[in-house]
C-alpha cells in the first residue's frame, strides 16, 4: 500500500500539493482529478521522488520508497520521457534489463493494440504514439502500482474508448492504477475510486460505491464539491450582449 | 545492445576528443619543431674570413619553455580543458531538453550515482587521454630539443627548465613530486566542478549549497594555476568534497 501523510510540496514558497493524506491500496483503479494547477502531477511525482517534500511522509508498505522499489511502481506520462534515439524493441531490451517481472505477453499484447512499429526511433514517433509507448512500458514494466499522468494526450476517442476496455481485461487483481486526467466522461466506468484536488488539497476522496450509496453519479458530485455554477456560460453570454445592445 | 545505443553519443564524443586531441598536439609539435629550427638557424652568423655560416659567439639559444609557449602548448590544455567541460553540459542538457528522458533515468531501481558518474566519466577519461598525450608530445618536444640544438648551444638542465619553468608544470609538476596529486585531481576536479554547477542550476534554490560547494572548486583550480603552495592539498581535498557533494546532490536533492 502507498501511504501519504500530510505530504507538502514547496516551490518556491507555493504549495504544489498540501496535507495530502491518502492510501493507494492494491487492486484500486484511482481517478485522480483537479483542474490545471490543482497539484495532479505535483502528487505522483512526489510518489516517483521527482519532487522532495516539504512536509509529511510517503511510504509503500509502511516503509519509505527506496531505489530499489521503483520496480515496484511504474509511471507514463505525456511529457515524453523516453529515449529519442532508442527504437521499441531497444526501449524493450533497456526495460527488461532493469525491471525483472517485465511482462513480455503484455507488452505484445498491447503494441499490438495500438498497433506501434518495433523499429522506430521514438523521435520519429507522433505524439500520441509516444505517450501509448509510454503507457505500455508503464503496464508491462511488472509493477504493482501504476502511476498515469495525462497518458492519452494525442490520442483520439476511439483509441483512448478501446484502450480502457483492454486495460480491465488485462489488470491483474493485485494491481493499482492511478490516473491522472482531464478526461471525466470517459474514465467515469472504468475507475472504482476518485480523488479530487482544488488548489493543492484533497477536496473529495470516494469510492464508486460510496457515490451510489449516496444516490450520486461523479459528475455532480464534483460539480458539488467544486461549487460548480451552472449558469457561468449563460451568465457570461447575458454580459456580453447587454454590452453589444448599449 | 539498447544499453550500447544510450551510450553511444558518449563513446563517440571521447573518441572523436580523443582523435581531435591528437591531430592538436600533432599540429603543436609541428610547429614547435619550425620555431625551433628558424631560431636555430639564428644562431649562426655569417663569418667573412671562412665564408660560410657559422656559430655565433654572442648568440644564444631560445629556452625550451619559451618555444613550448609560442608553439600553443598553453591555448591547447585551455581548449581541451573547456571542451571537455562543456561534454557534459550537453549531455545532462540533453536529457532535459531532446526528451525528459532524466525522469526515466530518475525511476530506474538503481542508485542515481551511476547518472552522475556517466556524466562524468567521459569528459574525464578524455583529459586523461590528453594528459598522457601531452606528455607524450611535450617529452618528443624535448627529445627534438636536445638532438637539433647544437651542442655548444644546447642551454644546460633543458629537462629540468621544462618541467620546472614551463607552463607544462601545471599538468606535469615531475620537480616537485608532492604537486602531482594536485595536477591529476585537476582532470576530475575541473568536469566535476561542471556538473555540480549544472545540478545546482536544475534544482534552484534547492541548489544552492551546491553551488557554493562548486564555487570553492573553481577557487581550488584558481589556487592550482597561479601554483600556490596550497595546492598541493587544497586541490585533492576539493575534489574528493566536489565528487561527494555532486554524489550526495544526484542522490538527494530534486533534479527534475
Amino acid at each position: 500500500m502507498i501511504e501519504m501523510k500530510e505530504a507538502q510540496v514547496t516551490y518556491d514558497g507555493n504549495c504544489g500539493i498540501r496535507n495530502v493524506s491518502l492510501c493507494f491500496r492494491p487492486g484500486e483503479i484511482i481517478g485522480l482529478f483537479g483542474e490545471n494547477g490543482a497539484g495532479k502531477s505535483t502528487l505522483l511525482n512526489a510518489i516517483l521522488g521527482y519532487v522532495s517534500l516539504s512536509h509529511g511522509e510517503i511510504t509503500l508498505d509502511g516503509k519509505s520508497i527506496k531505489r530499489k522499489d521503483m520496480t515496484r511502481i511504474s509511471f507514463a506520462t505525456s511529457e515524453h520521457t523516453l529515449f529519442p534515439q532508442l527504437t521499441t524493441d531497444e526501449h524493450k531490451a533497456f526495460f527488461k534489463s532493469f525491471f525483472p517481472r517485465f511482462s513480455d505477453e503484455r507488452y505484445d499484447l498491447l503494441m499490438k493494440f495500438f498497433g506501434l512499429p518495433k523499429n522506430k526511433k521514438y523521435r520519429e514517433m507522433s505524439t500520441g504514439q509516444q505517450n501509448q509507448l509510454e503507457t505500455i512500458f508503464a503496464l508491462s514494466q511488472g509493477a504493482e502500482y501504476v502511476l498515469l499522468d495525462e497518458p492519452f494526450a494525442g490520442n483520439d476517442i476511439f483509441n483512448r474508448e478501446d484502450f480502457y476496455k483492454v486495460l480491465l481485461g488485462i489488470l491483474e487483481p493485485t494491481e493499482c492504477l492511478i490516473i491522472s486526467t482531464h478526461l471525466i466522461e470517459e474514465i467515469k466506468n472504468f475507475v472504482g475510486r476518485v480523488v479530487l484536488l482544488k488548489k493543492s488539497e484533497i477536496v473529495g476522496d470516494k469510492t464508486c460505491e460510496e457515490l451510489d450509496e449516496e444516490g450520486k453519479d461523479l459528475i455532480s458530485w464534483m460539480r458539488e464539491i467544486y461549487k460548480y455554477d451552472e449558469n457561468r456560460a449563460a451568465n457570461v453570454i447575458r454580459g456580453f450582449q447587454k454590452e453589444k445592445e448599449k | 545492445m539498447s544499453f550500447w545505443r544510450i551510450i553511444k553519443s558518449r563513446v563517440i564524443a571521447v573518441a572523436a576528443g580523443i582523435v581531435l586531441i591528437f591531430i592538436s598536439l600533432r599540429i603543436v609539435y609541428v610547429n614547435f619543431a619550425g620555431i625551433m629550427r628558424i631560431a636555430i638557424e639564428e644562431l649562426y652568423q655569417f663569418d667573412d674570413v671562412l665564408e660560410k655560416l657559422v656559430l655565433g659567439s654572442n648568440t644564444i639559444m631560445v629556452p625550451i619553455n619559451d618555444l613550448l609557449q609560442r608553439a600553443g602548448v598553453i591555448p591547447l590544455m585551455f581548449i581541451a580543458f573547456f571542451a571537455a567541460s562543456i561534454m557534459p553540459v550537453i549531455f545532462i542538457m540533453k536529457d532535459y531538453y531532446e526528451t525528459k528522458s532524466i525522469c526515466t533515468f530518475m525511476r530506474l531501481p538503481v542508485s542515481k550515482t551511476f547518472y552522475y558518474l556517466d556524466k562524468l566519466f567521459p569528459p574525464v577519461l578524455l583529459l586523461g587521454a590528453f594528459w598522457f598525450m601531452l606528455l607524450g608530445t611535450v617529452s618528443a618536444m624535448a627529445r627534438l630539443y636536445i638532438r637539433e640544438v647544437p651542442a655548444e648551444k644546447l642551454p644546460p638542465d633543458v629537462r629540468m627548465t621544462l618541467w620546472r619553468y614551463s607552463s607544462a608544470r601545471l599538468l606535469y609538476p615531475f620537480e616537485d613530486p608532492s604537486h602531482i596529486p594536485a595536477a591529476l585531481s585537476l582532470i576530475i576536479l575541473v568536469p566535476a566542478v561542471v556538473i555540480l554547477f549544472v545540478l545546482a542550476e536544475r534544482s534552484k534554490k534547492r541548489g544552492i549549497f551546491s553551488g557554493v560547494i562548486a564555487c570553492t572548486g573553481v577557487a581550488a583550480i584558481l589556487i592550482h594555476l597561479l601554483n600556490l603552495p596550497a595546492s598541493t592539498w587544497v586541490v585533492p581535498s576539493i575534489t574528493a568534497i566536489v565528487l561527494s557533494v555532486g554524489i550526495w546532490h544526484i542522490n538527494r536533492v530534486q533534479i527534475t
